[in-house]
């Protein structure tokens, strides 16, 4: 279910704008909804802030706009949003307020099993890469294959959790696509092809030797 | 003993014999002349290819080339790539339409891309921050390709193998899913 970005008293060119930003974000880390009546989980203020917290207790936060370089008197360090809106100020916002952190991330890529099988269908934002420096390799196998988190585990000999992570991070913000099916293991027979494959992983493992890499 | 290659392609100017030098053993060996456009600030060219190799503890040799940067000398790129590990895109962000020097990269490469590990390395970036690896992403996106996205440093050897690293993550899935 998407958050909801709560508005009040902001100008209709300014809402339709948030509206804008919101769709179109490609970095944002969860589903966002702006709404000018429901309850929400952030709500931007237009004015006085502790005012608008008593009419909307349902808020989660409570953010008031201010002008460009100026902070809110009474708790300088208090969460603003600058005027003119600038999308990568809101993308920042509300990707702080959104509920994440490793934890919950993990709990939410568990949901699927660790063997059911994703691929990218774009790159992965810099924000989400920057989270994990093995984030990079891993995004590289995604790209070419569809990988589950069991197997990413063994391409990138890293904690299965922290695959399902990341492909809970990638599944928040569409970079992902499923494939349910699970692939069959394969038979441990010593054909041509996989006498083949046994070679170029050799090659692989040669050459990163080589780079250093291993 | 069996050879290997991968290919850096990319602009005039972009640093692909520099990023070659970074890992080849020897220095890389280069055709070069004296560069008669004006538009780049740079005394030589290359004009058929960039060659270095590291060889690898079996006297296997990994061969790294890297195309001649200009696109009248385009016919060398198809040549280049035959047969290749896989491709190394390397862009630079101060140029004026990296994003264009992109497009046309994959459109000249874009037979061998079909199949190809293939890796994106965008230099200068600290100073012409924009476009950032997010637009690169979405133009690729545009055409329907995921390729790996990487700032890099040609200088830095670091970078220049982190690049090579998800060319190397590429051919292992790759040669996984071709496993019977």
């Amino acid at each position: 279910m998407p958050l909801v970005l709560g508005v009040m008293g902001l100008p209709q060119v300014e809402v339709e704008l948030l509206r804008i930003i919101v769709r179109l974000s490609s970095n944002l880390r969860s589903l966002w909804t702006v709404s000018e009546s429901q309850p929400c989980d952030l709500l931007l203020v237009d004015g006085d802030a502790p005012a608008a917290e008593r009419q909307t207790p349902a808020a989660r936060f409570v953010v008031p706009m201010v002008a460009r370089g100026e902070a809110v008197a009474a708790a300088p360090a208090r969460r603003t949003l600058a005027r003119p809106i600038y999308a990568e100020e809101l993308v920042a916002l509300l990707n702080q307020v959104a509920p994440s952190g490793a934890s919950g991330d993990a709990a939410r890529a568990m949901v699927r099993s660790i063997r059911a099988r994703a691929s990218l269908i774009r790159w992965p934002s810099q924000v989400t890469l920057q989270r994990h420096p093995i984030y990079v390799r891993l995004a590289a196998a995604l790209s070419k294959s569809a990988q589950s988190a069991e197997s990413l585990s063994v391409l990138g000999r890293i904690d299965v959790q922290e695959c399902s992570t990341f492909l809970g991070l990638l599944e928040e913000e569409g970079a992902l696509t499923w494939s349910e099916e699970a692939r069959a293991p394969r038979p441990s027979g010593a054909s041509a092809g996989a006498e083949a494959a046994q070679h170029k992983r050799g090659l692989l493992s040669r050459i990163r030797r080589r780079l250093g890499l291993a | 003993m069996r050879d290997f290659k991968l290919v850096f392609t990319g602009p005039m100017g972009v640093g692909k014999t520099t990023a070659i030098a970074a890992i080849s053993e020897t220095a890389p060996i280069a055709t070069e002349v004296a560069n008669a456009d004006t538009s780049v600030a740079k005394a030589t060219t290359t004009v058929g290819l960039d060659f270095g190799q590291v060889t690898l503890d079996n006297g296997d040799r990994l061969r790294l080339y890297g195309t001649p940067g200009q696109s009248r000398f385009d016919f060398m790129w198809k040549i280049l790539v035959r047969d290749a590990l896989g491709l190394a895109i390397l862009l630079d962000n101060s140029r004026p339409d990296p994003l264009a020097d992109l497009a046309q990269y994959l459109d000249g490469f874009a037979g061998a891309l079909e199949r190809m590990p293939c890796a994106v390395g965008v230099s200068r970036l600290p100073s012409h921050p924009t476009p950032t690896l997010d637009d690169y992403a979405q133009a690729l996106a545009a055409r329907g390709l995921v390729l790996p996205l990487l700032a890099v440093d040609p200088r830095r050897k670091d970078d220049v193998v982190a690049l090579i690293e998800t060319l190397l993550m590429q051919i292992e899935v790759l040669d996984e899913e071709a496993a019977p």
